[in-house]
């Protein structure tokens, strides 16, 4: 949510630190801080509310609360606080409202102004609402952004000579199935009786979405006069679910799915009625007010020793008592216990833990200290199944197996999902197999940037079949160069039977096609009982680096040394490495023979560049390169 | 050429790392199904029906199957094992870590994947004995081995509905590519309600609970500049390991 630095500075008489010392503050006791961007003589605050603070937080008020406790200038913020005062209500008349859906309705207040002059708004709060990217429409529309963007109260301003009869009537109710409202976008939508809608209670035409959006049948404009401000407070789940199905997010959505409370609506028509009266003339003539559950505010408690017990740190009395004064809020004290009435607008704050939080971040986490756990307090359970995946894990490895970890999320599966990200996601595996094989061909094609002759994989992963997870471990071989007499199945059941103890009941479980899934850990077997892990070795740290996106290719090329062993093997790898230069990614030698005191050496060379394909020309010029080089040193190409 | 030894995934390296850190700590390791109830996974974790908290982790339902969702994160592992535990008799003191796959109904990038691993961990006792003191202090020494070297935290307010008060935790990190503060996790003490849910009394005890991504664990460590890699079954990067 951006926030205008100037806006906050209304709160205040004395100047406010600058933007990037506000948006460090909030950082380290209040909110994350997307960013902090000039914007004219202004600067702008990004902040990211947390979630628990929306209902209060969604505005300009909110963040100063938050600034004036934590800059410690409550005072000097309570005689610019637009709670600290409610104006007697303006007799009631002048607007009749009914609720048909009181279930979704919890607080309809309403004013009326009468002799307003639109038009445009006054060049300040042009400024402000265009720091925050919001667009100036006329006076009337702009007063009542400016008070939702203030005090987090969505408001929405009617023409009352656009409804009917001699008392204008607002009603709320259901949409029915098929009603349709023309938004004041001029976008049309189809509603069905989970919308909520705000009507003429006279001739029942939809004047807005409640808590959505406002429509066009009695939009103001440049000719109105006589206007109808709302101020209400929706069933948040009822506005989301709308949001959601029309595919419409507002500021206001946004401010009633976080649930702001109800005793907003009479103040921010206080506010917009004397804003709009200011800039734009008129007499505030009346207003109603529907509230029949009025909500009760409890108090919470706190100790000292609560938040030492919490929070691993010593509070002392004054320390909490300066935090609560901070705040504002009336408190007393007993018996050691804080007794804490939090203002109406801390929804927040339930339990003794909510109090604890404000004190620990208000005082700042950066005075916590790094405590020990106590050793010895629990006895470890060592678990069998780990222990014995980590076995078959090392076992494996030594035989040249990689591990590799496929998606559990597929095209096939026995469990499917009912709202996927994609039909190739849209199931549980119910198999190790496909993800296998996929892997298996994969690394295939790169075995010769990879340097190896077979591919070796093992997963170890779960599985959804015959309704409950298992977990599998499948193995798998490809060769790419042929091993004489062996093929991939010959070679997985020797892999295992060099893991026979680790996997005891494998028999019904046979290689198809170089690839075998052996349930493990199922039911039928006794879990071991161990007494501790095998150590893990302790692995030099690893290098990473990324690897190239783009296509290889590859050479071959063979020589003679010499019979004088003047070349040597070495030479050559040297020569062709330093000829290959950074887009030689590989040589592997992959024959040598000798004949007549001479011996041939044969590499495969790979070639990949990290930031395009490489053409058979370019190759090609790098081969000439490397061949004249060797040529020139009196190696014997072949 | 020559028989080559093979290569462990590196998140099966973490884990077994993350198994012997916490296990000198006396935490033990436990575990809970991928596909879960929504009331293992939201509503004993003080996540209400409808509330927004619940929108932010996008879940994948799954179909045919009343309130089971594909656990978008590992605590409901926690839940797990306070319960199993008092119904077999055994009160706290609990330490448990609990690594695992979680799924999240998201838009895929470089640094986002709809399946990723998690590292949850709990420590609950009688009230004061674990204390969001001991949470600093067991990060930094799990933090300071796992990465081999002094590592410093700092905590910032944070909300998630199963603790209170919630932290985002930062650690201070240097490589050769670099220092700066890096956003890593959150956590906090246990909320009272995720503890009358299992049926422990929070009067009497408390402690603190987290969940890291072990993935973005590992891309501090090494550098992998793409979360998708883990789970792609390429030795490209295996094989790096």
């Amino acid at each position: 949510m951006k926030v205008s630095h100037a806006w906050l500075q209304t709160y205040f008489d004395k100047p406010l630190p600058e933007a990037s010392e506000l948006a460090e503050l909030l950082t380290f006791h209040a909110f994350e801080i997307e960013g902090v961007e000039e914007a004219g003589e202004d600067s702008v605050i990004d902040v990211d509310v947390l979630s628990n603070r929306s209902s209060d937080c969604l505005c300009h008020r909110g963040i100063a609360k938050e600034l004036a406790v934590l800059l410690s200038r409550t005072n000097e913020f309570n005689t610019n606080d637009p709670f600290a005062t409610l104006a007697e209500s303006v007799a009631e008349g002048s607007v009749a409202i009914r609720i048909d859906a009181p279930t979704l309705v919890n607080r309809f207040s309403v004013a009326r102004v009468q002799g307003v002059k639109v038009g445009p708004s006054p060049a300040w709060l042009k400024t402000r609402l265009e720091a925050i990217g919001q667009r100036s429409i006329n006076n009337i529309v702009d007063a009542t952004n400016y008070v939702m963007f203030s005090l987090g109260q969505p408001l929405h301003a009617f023409d009352a000579n656009k409804l009917l009869g001699d008392t204008k009537t607002l009603a709320v109710r259901v949409a029915s199935v098929g009603e349709k409202i023309t938004t004041l976008t001029n976008d049309v939508y189809e509603l069905d009786p989970t919308t909520l809608l705000i009507v003429d209670g006279t001739d029942n035409t939809p004047l807005a979405i409640a808590g959505v959006k406002g429509g066009k049948h009695a939009e103001v404009d440049a000719h109105t006069t006589d206007i109808i401000l709302e101020a209400a407070n929706f069933n948040f789940v009822s506005v989301r679910k709308t949001s959601r199905a029309l595919k419409l997010q507002t500021d206001a959505s946004v401010r009633f799915q976080n649930q702001p409370v109800p005793e907003l609506t009479v103040y921010a028509l206080q506010d917009v009625v004397a804003l709009i009266t200011d800039i734009a003339g008129g007499t505030h003539v009346g207003g109603t007010d529907w509230y029949p559950a009025p909500r009760t505010h409890n108090s919470v408690s706190v100790t000292r020793a609560d938040i030492l017990k919490t929070l691993g740190t010593e509070f002392s009395h004054e320390r909490v008592s300066d935090i609560f004064t901070r705040f504002g809020w009336h408190y007393v004290v007993s018996d050691d216990v804080f007794t804490v009435t939090p203002p109406f607008e801390r929804t927040d704050i339930v339990y003794t833990e909510d109090l604890i939080e404000e004190i620990g971040r208000v005082d700042g986490y950066m005075h916590l200290p790094s405590a020990t756990l106590a050793p010895d307090q629990t006895t470890v359970t060592f678990n069998s199944k780990h222990e014995a995946s980590e076995r078959i894990r090392r076992a494996l490895v030594v035989q040249g197996f990689s591990e590799v970890l496929t998606y559990q999320l597929r095209d096939k599966g026995e469990l499917m999902l009912a709202n996927a990200l994609a039909a190739d996601k849209s199931n549980f595996r119910a198999t190790l197999l496909l993800g296998m094989r996929e892997a298996l061909d994969k690394n295939a094609y790169y075995a010769p940037l990879l340097g190896i002759e077979q591919v070796k994989l093992f997963e170890i992963g779960t599985v959804w079949r015959d309704g409950k997870e298992q977990l599998m471990l499948s193995v798998g071989i490809h060769l790419t160069k042929k091993v004489k007499g062996k093929n991939a199945t010959t070679m997985i059941t020797e892999a295992l039977e060099a893991c026979n103890e680790i996997l005891p009941n494998r028999s019904p479980y046979i290689p198809h096609e170089g690839i075998v899934e052996i349930p493990l850990f199922s039911s039928s077997e006794n879990d071991p009982v161990i007494h501790a892990y095998t150590p893990v070795e302790t692995a030099p740290p690893v290098q990473y680096t990324p690897f190239s996106a783009y296509p290889f290719v590859l050479r071959d090329i063979a020589c003679w040394t010499d019979q004088d062993g003047v070349i040597t093997k070495e030479d050559i790898e040297r020569v062709i490495t330093e000829h290959g230069g950074s887009l030689l990614v590989r040589v592997d030698l992959f024959d040598e023979f000798s004949k007549e005191n001479r011996t041939s050496y044969a590499y495969h060379l790979v070639f990949q560049a990290n930031d395009r394909t490489l053409t058979d020309t370019e190759v090609g010029t790098i081969m000439e390169d490397i061949t004249s080089a060797l040529s020139t040193r009196g190696c014997d190409i072949r | 050429m020559a028989e080559q030894r093979g290569h462990i995934h590196p998140i099966s390296g973490a884990i077994a790392e993350f198994v012997a850190i916490f296990s000198d700590l006396g935490f033990s390791l436990a575990d809970g199904p991928l596909v879960e109830s929504e009331w293992y996974n939201f509503d004993a974790l003080n996540v209400p029906r409808d509330h927004p908290a619940r929108d932010a982790q996008d879940t994948f339902f799954v179909q045919g199957m009343d309130e089971m969702v594909l656990r978008t994160h590992t605590s409901p592992v926690q839940v797990r094992y306070m319960e199993a535990s008092l119904k077999e008799g055994v009160a706290p003191p609990y330490r448990i870590i609990a690594p695992g796959p979680v799924f999240r109904n998201e838009a895929t990038d470089a640094t986002h994947e709809a399946t990723f691993y998690q590292l949850e961990g709990l420590a609950i006792d009688e009230k004061g004995k674990v204390t969001l003191a001991h949470l600093k202090g067991t990060l930094e020494h799990f933090f300071s081995i796992f990465y081999g070297r002094e590592i410093t935290t700092r905590f910032r307010p944070g909300y998630f509905p199963f603790v209170e008060p919630g932290v985002e935790v930062d650690m201070f990190f240097k490589s050769a590519r670099g220092e700066r503060w890096m956003e890593m996790m959150g956590a906090g003490m246990v909320h009272p309600n995720v503890l009358k849910a299992v049926g422990i009394d929070p009067e009497k005890y408390g402690g603190f609970a987290f969940g890291v991504g072990i993935e973005r664990l590992l891309m501090v460590r090494h550098g992998i500049d793409d979360i998708r890699h883990f789970h792609t079954g390429d030795l490209r990067f295996v094989n790096q390991f």
